[in-house]
């Protein structure tokens, strides 16, 4: 008589569903950290006032944001489309130059956002962008107008 | 003649691993919301195309819309959920807490796109004095050419 050898079922860990399991914890990781992570525009500050530099830079692009969110450069309004246009001639010949952005007490802050935005972005421009974007709070301003006698933002007297 | 009966498989809905998965999505938003949401104010963010990545366990400064003209501050470490704060002065002092145990801690400001910059200056002026040295203006994400 020949005795059949009884099939003894193979051990083994189940890897196919650990496996998707895994992957759907990737996946969902994945999204969360896209759809959750604090995002925006990166400010860095020079420092305190005892480290920052009391330079202050007298040949910059003044641009002015007004209660209405319209947009002053230099003296002349400026639609916040051709903001661009109008900077980027002064930084074709100096590149370095500091573009000094100041904004009215009155002025929403997503009109403030909107222009930092657009003067900080790398690919906003035609080939020229701003390497240096200075925002003076409000209390800087007013301590460069007790120690220079001037607000930066006045227009400039001629031969300047 | 009397065919047999096919005893087939039935028909089930596998319950079980459907059980698992949606048990392991209820943990994983569990976690994901308090790990990663340290405030929950409603604000409407301003937009913008260009956006860095907040550093993870960044302090929080949050400027809300309040009634009328007015807004609420709240102020998180970035350890634990925002609790409200009377005004900058008082997120002047908390800042120079945090900073006293870790200088180079980042910060992020969530503020209504429609306060009055002054709120905001005046919070950015305490923490540049303060000794924020990194900081992020939290946006929401704007396609390039839409209006801002």
């Amino acid at each position: 008589m020949k005795i059949g050898a009884s099939r003894v079922p193979r051990a083994a860990i189940p890897l196919a569903p650990m496996a998707s399991v895994a992957l759907l914890g990737v996946l969902f990781i994945t999204m969360a950290g896209f759809f959750q992570a604090d995002r925006g525009l990166l400010i860095r500050f020079q420092g305190d006032e005892t480290t920052a530099d009391p330079s202050w830079p007298e040949d910059a692009i003044r641009a002015e944001i007004l209660p209405d969110s319209s947009i002053v450069v230099d003296g002349k309004h400026v639609p916040l489309d051709r903001l661009l246009n109008v900077v980027e001639p002064n930084l074709s010949r100096d590149p370095d130059r500091v573009v000094m952005l100041y904004a009215n007490d009155d002025a929403p802050y997503g009109a403030v956002v909107a222009v930092v935005d657009l003067l900080s972005r790398p690919d906003a421009g035609r080939g020229v962008r701003v390497r240096r974007l200075w925002i003076p709070t409000h209390r800087e301003m007013a301590e460069h107008d007790r120690l220079f006698g001037r607000d930066p933002f006045e227009p400039r007297p001629a031969g300047r | 003649m009397r065919l047999p009966t096919t005893s087939g498989a039935k028909a089930r809905v596998p319950v079980v691993p459907l059980a698992s998965i949606v048990l392991l999505l209820a943990m994983f938003l569990f976690l994901a919301g308090n790990v990663q949401e340290r405030d929950r104010t409603r604000t409407e963010l301003p937009a913008s195309a260009g956006r860095a990545e907040a550093a993870t366990g960044a302090g929080c400064i949050v400027i809300a819309k309040g009634a009328g003209e007015t807004v609420t501050y709240r102020f998180s470490d970035g350890e634990e959920a925002t609790r409200p704060m009377g005004g900058p002065t008082d997120i002047y002092l908390a800042v120079r807490q945090v900073l006293s145990s870790n200088p180079s801690k980042p910060f992020v400001i969530k503020a209504d796109a429609g306060v009055r910059y002054s709120y905001v200056d005046d919070v950015l002026e305490r923490l540049r004095r303060a000794g924020v040295r990194e900081l992020v203006l939290l946006t929401r994400r704007r396609l390039t050419g839409s209006a801002p």
